[in-house]
């Protein structure tokens, strides 16, 4: 077992090096990131923001540039079970099977006035939920969960907010599951979540950068084994989510998305049995939500992309034609970037009075696999007012 | 002004030699800004090699087990009798490997669990549960500067396998009500409140973690004739760099 254990250690961090050099000095790792004042010149603005700055709140640095691994195994069966040899002994106990696995790297949550928070993520993190019973067996809900979070910041107010996601930073999650017999539900679900600024009332600048090396990818697999019965739901979902900000008001915005966000969710039927599948991919990159907006800049040239698949015994792609598709199946896929919701606030007769200057450049690819009625959207702003 | 310094260093029953020559390397000099009178300075320095096991073997049935292996480095931990405010600078400094893990081997019996309990949402008595958490601040109040640097490796392990006799790998116990929960923490600092003054910028708070995590769950079988799976539950956790506050109650 020792050597499993050992075995293990190296297999899951072969990204980091014993005494690997880490930052060089706190200042240097707090200083806005030369990669955010690469692709514009935020200087001012930062040196504006930190003028604004209240003496009297908290300033906080986070780094985090390591890697964050979370590997959970339930069986080691040997081939797909036939649930022909399942239990049907209703009288048997019913139990659930549940993995949930979350990473956190870089988080503020404070419900007082932040003055700044700079947020560095440069690591690895990775959740993967295996459930491969190699029985046939009865359960009740089976679960895989994984939520990756990195650079998310909360308070009543944030004078400034910078986020860098960069360098190769990753987040990955894998829910696998391998099943056979009776099932009352099974669920897999993934979320993927960089650079998140909240404040109950204002932002004052925020600043969020998405690297192109940068990666959150989601993949949701299921294989039933023949002969399987679930008497509920199917349900895949995975959603990333790359820089958003939430706010009463959000003064000044630069920011870039040039990553790439994937969901995968599959399903694989080894008969001609068809439970209610449910899959939904989303991906949602440079989104705000505000009641009043100042200054924008962004730009999207990163990736997107949703692929929802069922497939059978020998991989082929098992249509919807093969399916009752308005009861048994609900497929969904979304891709989101450059969103800005505008809207009064709540309980307000009159608000924004202030210009909004707005600038939207968005190059980037989008791709969405399924059947169903997958959106796609890219520079959406919408204004309520 | 007081000033409370911890190093530690430790070597655990691994006996691997973890930056044994870590060096108390620090230039401190007073705080720029020392707006709190009476305060407390706490510096924490550890390069330590923390190991925690347990392991249960038996070939034949295994039943209603509870291990917990922790490890604990570097942690400040007030409670609320200590009039505000507390403290006026902090630093934490962790190198060196925490490694809790958990080992049960069952066999022909299989595992059997009691039913699983809940308090609230949150499951108690967990079959099996590892924990390393390293730089650690909890107070009332924190008049910062603080600082928290981590590099130290963390692995939480939980296993439960069946153990065969070599050659008759055939039969393996079902497996019931069988609970796993590992966790990794790394710098975090929970305050109800950050003390901050109108006329000074000394609140500044500096988390950096360089130290890999890894939570790993297993419950695994022979890979032949694997007994049934009745009722599982794994949780992991990582998490580093971490600030959480609320409001002072008035």
């Amino acid at each position: 077992m020792r050597r499993t254990f050992m075995l293990s250690i190296a297999l899951l961090f072969p990204s980091v090096s014993l005494g690997a050099d880490g930052p060089s000095s706190p200042s240097e790792m707090c200083n806005p990131s030369p990669q955010v004042q690469s692709f514009t010149s935020i200087e001012a603005t930062v040196r504006a923001a930190a003028e604004r700055l209240q003496t009297t709140s908290v300033d906080i640095c986070q780094d985090y540039g390591s890697e964050q691994a979370i590997v959970q195994t339930i069986g080691f069966g040997g081939d797909l079970p036939v649930a022909a040899q399942a239990r049907t002994d209703t009288e048997t106990p019913v139990f659930d099977i549940v993995q949930t696995g979350s990473n956190t790297a870089n988080l503020v949550d404070y419900e007082t006035a932040i003055g700044s928070v700079v947020q560095h993520y440069h690591g690895l993190q990775r959740i993967d939920n295996l459930i491969d019973p190699g029985a046939p067996g009865r359960w009740g809900a089976v679960s895989q969960e994984g939520i990756n979070s990195a650079n998310t910041a909360s308070g009543d107010t944030i004078n400034l907010a910078i986020q860098i996601m960069g360098e190769g930073a990753t987040q990955s999650i894998g829910n696998i599951a391998a099943i056979g017999g009776a099932a009352e539900s099974i669920r897999q679900t993934g979320t993927n979540i960089a650079n998140m600024a909240e404040a109950v009332h204002a932002i004052g600048v925020g600043i969020q950068d998405i690297d192109s090396s940068s990666q959150q990818t989601i993949v949701n697999e299921l294989a039933l084994g023949a002969g399987s019965a679930i008497d509920g739901e199917i349900s895949q979902t995975g959603t990333n989510i790359g820089n958003m900000l939430l706010a009463e008001r959000v003064d000044e915005v630069i920011r870039r998305f040039n990553g790439a966000q994937a969901v995968s969710n599959t399903v694989i039927l080894n008969d001609g049995y068809r439970p209610h599948i449910v899959q939904s991919g989303n991906n949602i990159a440079n989104f705000i939500a505000a009641d009043s907006v100042g200054t924008i800049s962004q730009i999207s040239s990163g990736t997107q992309s949703v692929v929802n698949s069922v497939l059978g015994a020998r991989g082929e792609k098992v249509t919807h034609a093969n399916f009752d598709q308005s009861i048994s199946d609900d497929m969904g896929a979304s891709n989101v970037i450059n969103l800005m919701i505008v809207a009064p606030p709540a309980g307000a007769s009159k608000s924004g009075d202030q210009d909004m200057v707005i600038t939207q450049d968005a190059s980037f690819n989008q791709t969405s696999q399924g059947s169903g009625s997958p959106s796609q959207s890219g520079n959406v702003l919408v204004v309520n007012r | 002004m007081k000033v409370l310094f911890t190093a530690a260093l430790a070597i655990g029953a691994l006996g691997a030699s973890v930056s044994a020559a870590q060096a108390w390397d620090w230039n401190w000099d007073d705080p720029e800004c020392d707006c709190v009178p009476n305060a407390l300075d706490v510096l924490q320095d550890l390069s330590a090699a923390q190991t925690a096991k347990n392991k249960i073997e038996g070939f034949k049935s295994v039943s209603d087990v509870t291990q917990e292996a922790i490890n604990v480095g570097n942690s400040v931990s007030f409670d609320d009798d200590i009039t505000l405010p507390d403290m006026s600078s902090l630093i934490q400094d962790a190198t060196g490997f925490q490694f809790a893990a958990n080992y049960i081997e069952f066999g022909a019996g299989g595992y059997t669990g009691p039913e699983f309990a809940y308090d609230g949402e949150t499951l108690i008595d967990q079959t099996q549960s590892a924990l390393n958490a390293v730089n650690l601040v909890s107070v009332p109040a924190l008049g910062a500067p603080a600082e928290q640097n981590s590099s130290t490796w963390q692995t939480a392990l939980n296993t439960a396998e069946y153990g065969s006799i070599p050659g008759f790998p055939f039969y393996s116990g079902d497996v019931t009500n069988i609970s796993q929960s590992a966790t990794n923490v790394a710098n975090s600092i929970s305050a109800t409140e950050f003390f901050t003054f109108e006329d000074c910028e000394c609140v500044e708070i500096t988390q950096i973690a360089t130290g890999p995590q890894l939570a790993a769950n297993s419950i695994l079988g022979s890979g032949y004739g694997f007994g049934a799976i009745e009722g599982a539950i794994q949780n992991a956790t990582n998490i580093a760099n971490s600030i959480s506050g609320s409001m002072p109650s008035e």
